[in-house]
């Protein structure tokens, strides 16, 4: 086997919705674009589609409990419905790529949340805190995010 | 074997909110576990807590991102932060896991299974040997928790990971609830997986509690450790001559900090009952 290729055929499935639809609809494209071999497509194809969501499930958790250390305020202020807001937002969304993802989530989810109309004004306004605390954050250490 | 050293006892897997309270009342725990990537930033906030820390407890850090089982190798930036964080607070070891993160680009955000294969043995081997080229401190390397196994692999979890100490004479961390969560879900009786696990090189072990959701168990981190992980872990202890430290973890349903050492306290009476010492003699 070559781990190397399986490894980015499995980052791509656990992280990129595109990459899971391929996999179960073509597997075929999906083992071209990773150089896979024949018994790597076997691999992947053997891996149980619940399995597979049972872990991007985990992964969404993941990324909330390690977004949150940067959402003090909004997570004060939405309560029980920032599990489900984050939640939904996390699953439409790819994991960002790179180091320091916690804090691009936190800003990421921020910036969508700002704006949305189904939360109290005193949350949107919790959440626009967090997003500047992060930034301020940001700022003070090394890390500059782009976009 | 690399990590063992004297008894170190109980501990918990400090978070920031629990700070405050472990500071007033270091005499609760033996010992502090944190995540090593929650202080990388440098900044004067993370200089102050990892200084208080260090002032008052013995500091294990426990890495996330290291990605010890990428084929495409490790990043040498990851390790020289590392590096300063375990320096910082003077660590007797460091732990990680066995597992990838990232891969072609891609950053997972959560630790990834690898194939338990020959192949990420090698892997493993010489991305651990990079890195002790730069950390002097033992590493020790946690089992995960993952609800499915990449399919086809040349052997079972225990013999991957006996594979992996007797090529680099690593220590283990054990985490017993990941033991526990991984056999429920793969339909194993978790006492028979345990009794594969090389317990020989157990150095540390790590209790926590999950739950079950859509007929999975998640070891969420978010519950107290249930009596059947209390009760692997009591023949962790008579099993593992080498176990010098456990620890409880808790990331989602934080209780006050006197409950997780209450907890923690219930594993040092374990790990020092003269009962639990002689039956592991006796067997």
């Amino acid at each position: 086997m070559s781990l190397r290729e399986m490894q980015s055929a499995l980052a791509a499935v656990f992280t990129e919705s595109d990459a899971r639809e391929r996999l179960a609809t073509n597997a075929n494209t999906l083992a071209r674009k990773y150089g896979l071999n024949a018994r790597d497509l076997q691999q992947l194809n053997a891996l149980s589609t619940a399995a597979i969501a049972t872990y991007v499930e985990t992964l969404v958790r993941k990324r909330r409990g390690e977004a949150a250390r940067y959402l003090p305020r909004t997570q004060r202020e939405l309560g029980r419905g920032f599990v489900q807001a984050f939640d939904t937002w996390a699953r439409s969304t790819t994991t960002p790529p790179g180091r320091h993802a916690a804090l691009k989530d936190a800003v990421a989810f921020c910036r969508h949340a700002r704006h949305d109309r189904t939360l109290l004004p005193k949350q949107r306004e919790a959440v626009r805190s967090d997003l500047r605390e992060a930034i301020a954050f940001v700022r003070r250490t090394w890390f500059v995010p782009r976009g | 074997m690399e990590a063992e050293g004297a008894f170190l006892g109980a501990g918990i897997s400090l978070r920031r909110r629990h700070l405050a309270d472990a500071i007033v009342h270091p005499e609760a725990v033996d010992f502090v576990e944190i995540v090593a990537d929650h202080y990388f930033a440098g900044d004067a906030r993370t200089r102050n807590e990892l200084g208080a820390i260090r002032e008052r407890f013995t500091v294990v850090p426990h890495g996330l991102d290291l990605s010890l089982g990428s084929a495409e190798g490790i990043s040498d930036r990851y390790v020289r932060r590392l590096k300063s964080v375990i320096e910082a607070v003077d660590a007797p070891y460091w732990s990680e896991h066995v597992a990838f993160t990232h891969a072609g680009g891609r950053h997972i955000g959560h630790l990834a299974p690898l194939p338990m294969t020959f192949e990420a043995v090698d892997v493993l081997a010489a991305n651990l040997e990079r890195v002790r080229k730069k950390i002097d401190r033992p590493l020790i390397l946690e089992n995960i928790a993952c609800s499915f196994d990449i399919p086809y692999s040349d052997m079972d979890e225990p013999a991957f990971l006996a594979n992996l100490v007797e090529r680099t004479n690593c220590g283990l961390l054990l985490d017993v609830a990941n033991l526990y969560y991984n056999a429920l879900n793969r339909g194993l009786d978790p006492h028979a997986v345990l009794a594969a696990f090389p317990l020989d090189a157990v150095v540390q072990c790590h209790l926590a509690g999950g739950h079950r959701a859509k007929g999975e168990w998640i070891d969420s981190h978010a519950f107290p450790v249930p009596e059947a992980v209390w009760q692997l872990f009591e023949e962790v202890v008579r099993r593992a001559p080498r176990l010098r430290a456990a620890l409880v973890e808790r990331d989602e349903n934080l209780p006050p900090y006197a409950e997780l050492a209450s907890e923690a306290a219930r594993a040092r009476a374990i790990m020092t009952s003269p009962r639990t010492l002689a039956m592991g003699r006796a067997s």
